[in-house]
């Protein structure tokens, strides 16, 4: 008995041992290029689209797609920098990374190509917003080019609205006014929104910036705690009220779900732009979801700007075919090709073209906000920084702390892990 | 045991598997004692490498910087989780074990497979089913527990409801692998045993406690020291089910370590906060190990 | 006549006990069985859908949009080689440590477990970079390798107590006859100690197909094996609950297979074990 066991067991072992030597062999005399991005609509499936579509073109190219979610994207650049780089060609790259990875020396700076390709830089500029494109632009070098534009929107249930007869709000006044007024818990709740850690900083940051604050000064001594930084907070706590309890814990795909699909949410007022609410294939009631512009904070709106580029690895082989590709992917031709395959475009022709827009119904609004959008700081800190503030907020819905005071902690946290760039500017 | 053969063989059997460990296991531990006393951000790489001593342990010891959570308070979260689903999973692993060893074993076999189940799935899956299931407002259990007319907590939104939310998971998922262990130890008591508690005519508390505990301490101990040191060391239900939160009420230490290294990437940091759980782990196995060895063998 | 009823009794609620206790352990399975054949705009309604036509979309979608078959192989060579690896080197070193006495026999055992102590944030960086150097990332014997780190200590750990509980009259019966070292552990340990390696090896092999972290570094596109695959599945807007449970569904055949054919091995050593006495 125990040895046909062992028998088995060396069975496997051998098959095991055997297939674990051969090592599969990249396809001999293509050019392979490395894309590195996140998964799932709006990013991984978006690059399979244009990838397929470029490879047809280009039958001798090879286009090896690697997508993860946002943390295991981040790690796989940072784990490819640590390295020494070399394992990606195309890197699909979050502006908050672009300053750390120019001065590691881990981006390739695109002018000399940007000179070579006046005609198709000429065409991006004129297409895009100066202050998105300004985002990938870092110690007078261009890193990235621009492929996805993002910025917040506000999604409701026109539905709702509807049957409580009230207008789509356009502050956040009116957005208190009409909340009671649809609010019917624990079927229904009038609002909701992401909070989980820096996803409540995500929604504290327009009317934060709306009520005239900024993170830090020009020393980046940290500027939080200020009376801008706590009314935005108690904003925040105000909307929680109206939101479903555990909407401390959601992320994005959390609120999407409720809203879009399990319907008890009426209203989500400071919302990253996205293609699952409008879209009738990812959420059952996205027929029902009308966008528009975020509401305005004591008259005043100003957005988060969101949004990714397309960089290229120093280290690559095949740079010249990189930046083909990222020619491909942003050139003004194949955005249709992008937003087929639920990509979001950073361009304004692409925004607004109607096709696209039929496509997907929110890209209008989202030109829109992209008016009012400033960018986030564009330094490696800044993860921790909206992390730190995140978590404060959170402590607040809880009722650990009053709003003044978890805007008080997180500056002071905010301090120290600024402390450092502070001192370098006093010099 | 005696002449030269014998004393270099056991070490030449110890041989392979010390080498492996050695190769793959000593380096990332020089390695992160190293990089635990350097600041290194892989996001801003260009800052370098420096050196800074014993500044990382010493802020972790300190501040909750930059996690939100003192080291103090989330050591206390991860001892109250590694009770509870220690608890849970031995308790109930231990009686469904003694409920599969019965008389009806040959029936079982199937039934005993079904068992093992949520152990087969991918933490990844786990932990967001259970997350959906936990979901106030259209979650599964809610829905069922308004459904028979009892109240519905709110899982995901309260510090103390967070905690028991990841420990049901845990323990649902985990219950296989004390079970299994257990039975393997339970079935191995000879039959001989059993026959003679027959015979003295001993009731069912003196057959577990003379003839079933003696048989499975070993089993025991197999099993609170490996899933002890997992729920110290591994993060996926908090990571997939509450992510630390709400707040930080769920922010277990692995979960810190995991944020310092992979979303703020300070591995520096993360090198230190993982060097201070590896010395937590040791105190706690030493431990473990000594009181096991002051309990008398075998009664 | 008394004694006949209680008994019956006691069956019946003894039968009851069971179809509850199953109910409820296997219903979080059960959802995610449904929800692998529901359309995807029913998946998360509330209140939730229990009746609906099933459809094998999500099967589909999973080669078309994940090539996830593809990992299962890849997961499967891996966790085979691995548990092989973890399972042979265990028993020897088990052995070893359990009958033979000689300098740091107390200290070696826990030297063994501790491998296993390091969080995983600390261990991916170095392994990463050292595999790098040899220019072994993406290749199945990395992962392989690399993956003993957490099933290597278990097994020896495992299989240690194990062998330990096997009393030594019987090695010396049969070195009586004639036996020398290694044939003690041929003919008389492994016969006996079979269910504790059958249970090593249904362990090693979860363990391995569960680990995460390490195949995340260590793997590109080539040799991704599940675990990673599910990542893919976690997506920012919109969560594939659909591909995933699909997924969840596809990953536990193998498991479920591996498991039936060791468990029958469990089961008959039992009864040798406790003939022995």
């Amino acid at each position: 008995m125990s040895k046909k066991m062992l028998s088995w067991l060396l069975v496997g072992a051998m098959v095991g041992l055997l297939a674990s030597f051969v090592c599969p062999i990249a396809v001999q005399g293509k050019t392979t290029l490395t894309f590195i991005g996140q998964t799932g609509p709006r990013y991984g499936f978006a690059v399979k689209g244009v990838a397929d579509a470029y490879m047809k073109l280009n039958p001798d190219v090879d286009v090896v797609i690697e997508s993860y979610p946002w943390e295991e994207w981040a790690t796989k650049i940072a784990l490819d920098v640590a390295g020494g780089g070399g394992a990606y060609d195309i890197i699909w790259i979050d502006y908050k990374f672009i300053g750390g990875y120019a001065d590691a020396g881990y981006l390739l700076p695109l002018d000399a190509y940007l000179l070579q390709d006046s005609e198709f830089w000429q065409d991006i500029q004129s297409d895009i917003y100066d202050v998105v494109l300004g985002m990938y632009k870092y110690k007078g070098q261009w890193w990235a080019i621009p492929h996805d534009g993002n910025s917040q929107v506000f999604y409701y249930r026109q539905d709702v609205l509807d049957d409580a007869g009230v207008k789509v709000p356009t502050s956040w006044e009116e957005v208190f006014a009409v909340a009671p007024k649809i609010h019917n818990p624990p079927s229904f709740y009038a609002a909701g929104a992401n909070l989980k850690r820096f996803w409540a900083a995500d929604v504290w940051y327009a009317p934060f910036m709306s009520a005239g604050g900024y993170f830090w000064d020009e020393n980046y001594v940290p500027a939080i705690d200020t009376p801008a930084g706590v009314e935005a907070a108690e904003l925040l706590l105000k909307l929680t009220k109206f939101c479903p309890p555990d909407a401390i814990g959601w992320a994005e795909a959390d609120l999407y779900e409720a809203m879009g699909t399990a319907g008890v949410v009426g209203m989500a007022p400071n919302q990253w732009a996205g293609n699952v609410l409008t879209n009738p294939e990812a959420a059952k009631l996205a027929n029902k979801i009308g966008v528009a512009l975020p509401p305005s904070f004591k008259g005043k709106r100003v957005l988060p700007m969101g949004g990714y580029g397309l960089g290229i690895n120093t280290k690559s082989y095949y740079k010249d075919q990189a930046w083909d590709f990222i020619k491909f992917y942003t050139g003004r031709e194949n955005q249709q090709l992008l937003v087929a395959h639920t990509g979001q475009p950073a361009r304004i022709s692409a925004l607004t073209d109607p096709v696209n827009v039929a496509k997907s119904r929110y890209f209008s609004v989202l030109a829109k906000s992209l008016e009012y959008a400033i960018p986030r700081p564009v330094i490696a800190e800044f993860s921790i920084v909206e992390n730190i503030v995140g978590v404060e907020l959170n402590k607040m819905m809880l009722g650990e702390k009053t709003p003044a005071e978890a805007v008080r902690d997180a500056n002071t946290e905010v301090y120290k892990v600024m402390r450092g760039r502070i001192e370098q500017s006093q010099k | 045991m005696s002449g030269e053969r014998s004393k270099k063989l056991p070490w030449l059997m110890l041989v392979p598997a010390i080498a492996v460990l050695l190769v793959l296991g000593v380096f990332p531990l020089i390695y992160s004692a190293w990089l635990s006393l350097h600041s290194y951000s892989l996001l801003d790489p260009s800052r370098g490498i420096n050196y800074v001593g014993g500044e990382n342990f010493l802020n972790t010891l300190t501040s909750g910087h930059p996690l939100g959570i003192s080291f103090p308070k989330s050591l206390w979260l991860t001892l109250i989780y590694l009770g509870g689903c220690l608890a849970g999973e031995v308790g109930i692993g231990l009686l469904a074990a003694m409920l599969f060893s019965g008389e009806h074993r040959r029936g079982l076999r199937s039934l005993r497979i079904l068992m093992m189940t949520p152990m087969l799935l991918a933490p990844v899956v786990v932990g967001n089913i259970w997350r959906y299931m936990y979901q106030y407002s259209f979650g599964l259990l809610n829905f069922l527990l308004r459904t028979v007319g009892l109240p519905a907590p709110e899982w995901l939104a309260k510090p103390t409801w967070a905690m028991i939310s990841l420990i049901m998971a845990d323990v649902w998922e985990w219950i296989p692998f004390s079970f299994l262990v257990l039975l393997a130890a339970i079935l191995s008591i000879p039959q001989d045993q059993w026959e003679a508690a027959n015979i003295d005519g001993a009731g069912a508390w003196q057959r577990f406690r003379y003839i079933m505990l003696p048989w499975i301490k070993h089993a025991f101990l197999v099993i609170i020291l490996i899933r002890g040191i997992d729920l110290i060391r591994v993060m996926d239900l908090p990571y997939v089910i509450t992510y630390g939160g709400p707040a930080v009420s769920t922010s277990v230490l692995p979960f810190n370590a995991y944020m310092l290294g992979f979303r703020y990437f300070e591995i520096g940091h993360a090198a230190a906060y993982a060097y201070l759980m590896l010395a937590l782990i040791n105190v706690f196995v030493i431990l473990f190990i000594n009181v096991l060895r002051r309990r008398p063998e075998n009664a | 006549m008394h004694k006949e009823w209680k008994n019956r009794v006691i069956r019946i609620v003894l039968v009851l006990g069971y179809v509850f206790f199953f109910a409820v352990y296997l219903f979080p399975l059960a959802w995610v069985g449904l929800t692998a054949v529901k359309p995807t705009e029913l998946i998360m309604s509330s209140p939730p859908v229990f009746r609906f036509q099933p459809i094998f979309e999500h099967f589909i979608r999973l080669q078309t949009e994940w090539k996830f078959y593809g990992r299962v192989l890849n997961s499967l060579i891996i966790s085979s080689g691995t548990t092989f690896i973890s399972v042979g080197l265990g028993i020897v070193t088990a052995f070893a440590l359990s009958r033979y006495n000689f300098r740091g026999k107390t200290f070696i055992p826990i030297w063994f477990l501790s491998n296993r102590f390091l969080p995983a944030v600390a261990v991916v960086l170095p392994l990463f970079l050292m595999f790098q150097k040899f220019r072994l990332v993406d290749t199945y014997i990395a992962v392989i390798l690399a993956n003993l780190i957490p099933t290597l200590p278990f097994s020896i750990w495992l299989l240690y107590g194990f062998l330990n509980d096997i009393p030594r009259e019987l090695d010396d019966a049969a070195r009586v006859d004639g036996c020398g070292n290694l044939m003690v552990l041929w003919k008389i340990l492994l016969p006996i100690a079979a269910p504790s390696i059958a249970v090593t090896a249904i362990f090693a092999f979860i363990f391995s197909w569960n680990e995460f972290f390490i195949p995340l570094v260590l793997t590109r596109s080539r040799v991704v094996p599940v675990t990673v695959a599910f990542a893919g599945f976690k997506q920012q807007f919109r969560f594939d609950w659909g591909g995933m449970s699909a997924a969840a569904m596809v990953c536990l055949v193998p498991l479920f297979l591996m498991v039936t054919v060791l468990h029958k091995h469990v089961v008959r050593g039992m009864t040798l074990g406790a003939v022995k006495g």
